[in-house]
């Protein structure tokens, strides 16, 4: 296996945990906040959802450097470096960093916390996958800003849902 | 670019990414119970791999970049890049060891750390800063390399 490939496998893996434990978790949160609290098992259940989440985005960024550093050595330049779509994923990684913190030390309401962090995922993945797009950074962050909304609003739909059928 | 430099500009690359890792774990897991050799470790660790990123991003620098990487960069699109951003960067990044090795020896030496308010926000603040100065180095040289084009 050459490092193209291995950097790039790892990227992929990355993006999957990443992005399956951030679905996960809000799947299973919206339904262990059915009865109103969370227990021992269901905490260490999330706890666990959330290592795995961080653990992708490890993966995920050392990934992203090693396909940085191949690109950078076959000198693909500014044509896919300061590209719209390379930006925008770079911009959305930061705000999946940014809002780890926020939501560490709690300095962020937890629900807007959590709907930015699984729309960040999303974003994410869609970003890197639709390599045709030819849309400018400022539309893709407000493809990205729409996306939060939207994930907020499904996620609000699904509590309440899950509160009334208690 | 013989595989010495290669291997250079990877470990520079993989050991500033894996301090703003260390000093990440240490920030999530400040106000953890029982965890002060952890936070010893995560600062100790931290403030080797910026030192070895250090070194290694230096010799890099001033064996190969200068006269291989800084003229492609000058003469294409974004010679500003080098002008602005590798001038820049090359200062700024002075202070990551030093800023490291202030919050390993605290947390060390440090007493109550946890229990005063006030001191444990102290902690964060460096943390927190430590952690924003290696993230905006590592966009610079995200863009440094970004410019590097045929």
């Amino acid at each position: 296996m050459d490092w193209s490939t291995f950097v790039r496998s790892m990227h992929i893996i990355g993006t999957a945990l990443g992005v399956g434990s951030a679905t996960l978790l809000e799947v299973l949160s919206i339904k262990f906040s059915k009865d109103g609290e969370v227990d021992i098992f269901e905490h260490d259940v999330l706890r666990i959802c959330i290592n795995v989440l961080r653990a992708g985005l490890i993966i995920v960024v050392f990934s992203g450097f090693g396909i940085m550093v191949l690109g950078r050595l076959r000198m693909l330049g500014p044509e896919a470096y300061f590209s719209p779509r390379f930006l925008a994923k770079m911009a959305v990684i930061l705000v999946l960093l940014l809002v780890a913190f926020l939501m560490n030390f709690r300095l962020i309401n937890l629900k807007v916390g959590s709907a930015i962090s699984t729309a960040s995922w999303y974003a994410a993945l869609v970003f890197g996958l639709w390599r045709t797009n030819k849309f400018s950074f400022f539309v893709l962050m407000g493809l990205y800003l729409g996306l939060i909304f939207v994930t907020y609003y499904i996620l609000e739909f699904f509590r309440s849902r899950a509160i009334k059928t208690k | 670019m013989s595989y010495f430099l290669i291997s250079l500009l990877v470990s520079h690359i993989f050991l500033g990414t894996l301090g703003i890792v260390f000093l990440t774990g240490y920030l999530l897991y400040f106000f953890r119970e029982d965890n002060l050799g952890f936070l010893k470790r995560m600062s100790f660790f931290a403030f080797l791999s910026f030192v070895f990123s250090w070194i290694v991003g230096g010799y890099y620098y001033v064996t190969y970049y200068g006269h291989a990487v800084k003229p492609i960069i000058l003469s294409g699109e974004f010679p500003w890049v080098h002008k602005v951003l590798m001038e820049t960067k090359e200062h700024i990044f002075l202070f990551l060891p030093f800023l490291a090795f202030v919050l390993f020896i605290a947390t060390y030496f440090g007493k109550n750390i946890k229990d005063d308010k006030k001191l444990s926000y102290s902690y964060i603040g460096l943390c927190f800063t430590t952690v924003s100065v290696a993230l905006l180095v590592t966009i610079m040289g995200m863009a440094i390399s970004g410019a590097v084009g045929k």
